[in-house]
């Protein structure tokens, strides 16, 4: 009986004290939009679907030239087959490294 | 929220954040700033982690989680022990007394037990949310309440609170 009484007791000093003296955080209107600042980039749908499709065409736009150009070059050009096709095979190249890049690029930012 | 929805986050960070920044200045023994901090990081954590909430506790009580999570990596991180901190300097109150009164109050308690005391009692919580966010079983929050409650009664009869 002792003991609950002062439980009693204890338990209404405890609760009027914190309910009447408990710290209020003064407003912050700025609190929101500063923690909104601090979220990461915010990764667009539209912009993702662009990117896949544009690195699609590139890739098939690749492919389709390494197969293509080298038999119209080798037909058109016998005399000078060998510098026309080193520089069409060099502007290949780097277009093809351009593309490989632009694909491990859309694979870290989106995937 | 699941799909990036920021206009979503920000409404429910102007919800939350008063009692998030309330919760972390009774931890904090009135740090207002600290507090704000350790708020801001709470919802940040928050919206890394939003898909992995299940829905199986009510939202505030996972938002509590977090933020309880927050603090102990807080003293973690500057090795602060499980036991009183003190008042900081600069504890800024329109009424300086009485703030001062609840942060000695509190720094009788250990950060475990002012947690318990302060959801129990200021935030209106049960038990059972209470043990939900500290990750603890009822009855050692329910020893902890008491315990907390042993040492406020005793330090406010000792300073003429009855």
């Amino acid at each position: 009986m002792n003991n609950n009484t002062q439980y009693h007791d204890e338990e209404k000093l405890v609760k009027q004290f914190l309910s009447t003296h408990s710290h209020e955080p003064r407003p912050n209107a700025w609190f929101t939009k500063r923690t909104i600042n601090k979220l990461p980039e915010r990764k667009s749908s539209t912009c993702k679907i662009i990117m896949c499709v544009t690195t699609l065409l590139s890739v098939v736009a690749c492919g389709a030239l390494l197969y293509l150009l080298p038999y119209d070059i080798v037909r058109l050009e016998e005399n000078n087959i060998t510098r026309s096709l080193l520089s069409i095979y060099t502007a290949m190249a780097g277009m093809i490294i351009l593309v490989a890049l632009q694909v491990i690029r859309l694979i870290k930012t989106y995937f | 929220m699941l799909l990036d929805d920021r206009q979503a986050f920000a409404t429910l960070v102007e919800k939350h954040h008063p009692s998030i920044r309330r919760f972390f200045m009774h931890q904090t023994m009135g740090d207002e700033m600290l507090s704000d901090d350790l708020a801001q990081e709470t919802f940040i954590k928050l919206y890394y982690s939003i898909k992995q909430f299940k829905g199986l506790s009510n939202f505030s009580t996972y938002l509590y989680r977090i933020a309880y999570n927050v603090f102990q990596d807080h003293l973690r991180r500057h090795k602060l022990t499980d036991t009183s901190d003190a008042i900081p300097e600069g504890t800024t109150s329109s009424n300086s007394d009485t703030q001062i009164d609840i942060s000695r109050a509190l720094q009788q308690l250990t950060p475990t037990e002012r947690a318990a005391i302060t959801l129990y009692y200021i935030d209106d919580r049960k038990v059972e949310d209470v043990a939900s966010i500290l990750q603890l079983p009822s009855g050692t929050v329910k020893s902890h309440l008491s315990r907390g409650r042993n040492k406020l009664a005793d330090f406010l009869r000792n300073n003429g609170y009855e």
